[in-house]
């Protein structure tokens, strides 16, 4: 009864650290494409000056290009974090139900609408 | 920062980064395609006789993961590095040369290296349990992706680099 007891729960976090890592790369992949979409970086830099300003601010003449890359990738590493957190506390039944194939079917299905953010350039 | 611009001037710390940045993508690169190749093309242990390229498929493959994982990290955050000198004195030259699907292709790079960032916690999951057969389509698509990518941004790395010919 004990052995069987100790199966489930190692099967248990096994499937909760699945499940986090598999949605961690999911919403990573898929909130940092929404962040690149709706200007919703972190934070913008500005290389020339090497100013920080939180959130989407436009390049200036007096400093220069702004960077958002930065921003993007925080700002989806922290939705990301949450929501693979939120994940590991669900249910077992409805863990389960999280397929770990979203890990990389995600990101793949992705990427042509990251070519197409990139329109401005195809010319 | 400061320190390190003392002691190398501009362009030298930049050019030995650009270099660091280049080895560490190569170490990854030939790590990648050992584990991948392993992996879709698995070698039979009974044949002992064996082709050069049997050989390079030959590998224990789950060896790999950690250092592919720091590896990946290490060569994110010297590109991420560099990306601040890229913006002001490598991007503006090029638009100016009007060379738009360059920059696309490396903007698209810096966008496929992170999602590659965000995999490497399930890539690294897959291969923590690389006998268990449920999680084999996963190994096999994680490292997939990471691979296809690595090639991609080392590629693209290099034409962005010789874009405006050697040494400009």
């Amino acid at each position: 009864m004990s052995a069987k007891l100790q199966f489930s729960k190692e099967d248990l976090m096994l499937h909760r650290q699945r499940t986090f890592a598999a949605v961690f790369s999911a919403s990573f992949s898929l909130s940092y494409l929404l962040v690149d979409i709706y200007k919703l970086p972190f934070l913008s830099y500005f290389p020339a000056t090497h100013q920080i300003v939180l959130g989407w601010t436009p390049s200036t003449p007096e400093d220069g290009p702004a960077m958002y890359w930065y921003g993007w990738i925080v700002s989806s590493a922290l939705i990301a974090l949450s929501l693979s957190l939120l994940s590991r506390m669900l249910p077992e039944s409805l863990l389960r139900r999280i397929p770990v194939s979203i890990a990389w079917i995600v990101p793949i299905t992705l990427i042509p609408a990251l070519i197409y953010t990139l329109k401005f350039y195809w010319r | 920062m400061e320190w390190l611009l003392e002691i190398f001037s501009g362009s030298t710390f930049w050019t030995v980064l650009l270099i660091a940045h280049g080895l560490v993508s190569v170490a990854l690169l030939g790590a990648l395609t050992h584990q991948s190749m392993a992996l879709w093309r698995p070698v039979s242990p009974i044949n002992k006789d064996r082709s050069f390229f049997e050989e390079f498929r030959a590998v224990k493959a789950a060896k790999y993961t950690k250092a592919i994982s720091v590896l990946w990290c290490i060569s994110f955050l010297f590109g991420a590095w560099l990306y601040t000198e890229y913006r002001i004195h490598v991007r503006i030259p090029i638009e100016q040369q009007e060379f738009y699907k360059t920059l696309g292709a490396f903007e698209l790079k810096e966008h496929l290296v992170v999602f590659g960032l965000g995999m490497l916690p399930i890539y690294h999951f897959a291969w923590q349990h690389y006998q268990d057969l449920n999680y084999a389509q996963l190994r096999k698509y994680t490292t997939l992706f990471l691979t296809v990518v690595c090639w991609y941004a080392f590629l693209i790395g290099h034409i962005v680099n010789n874009v405006r010919g050697y040494g400009s």
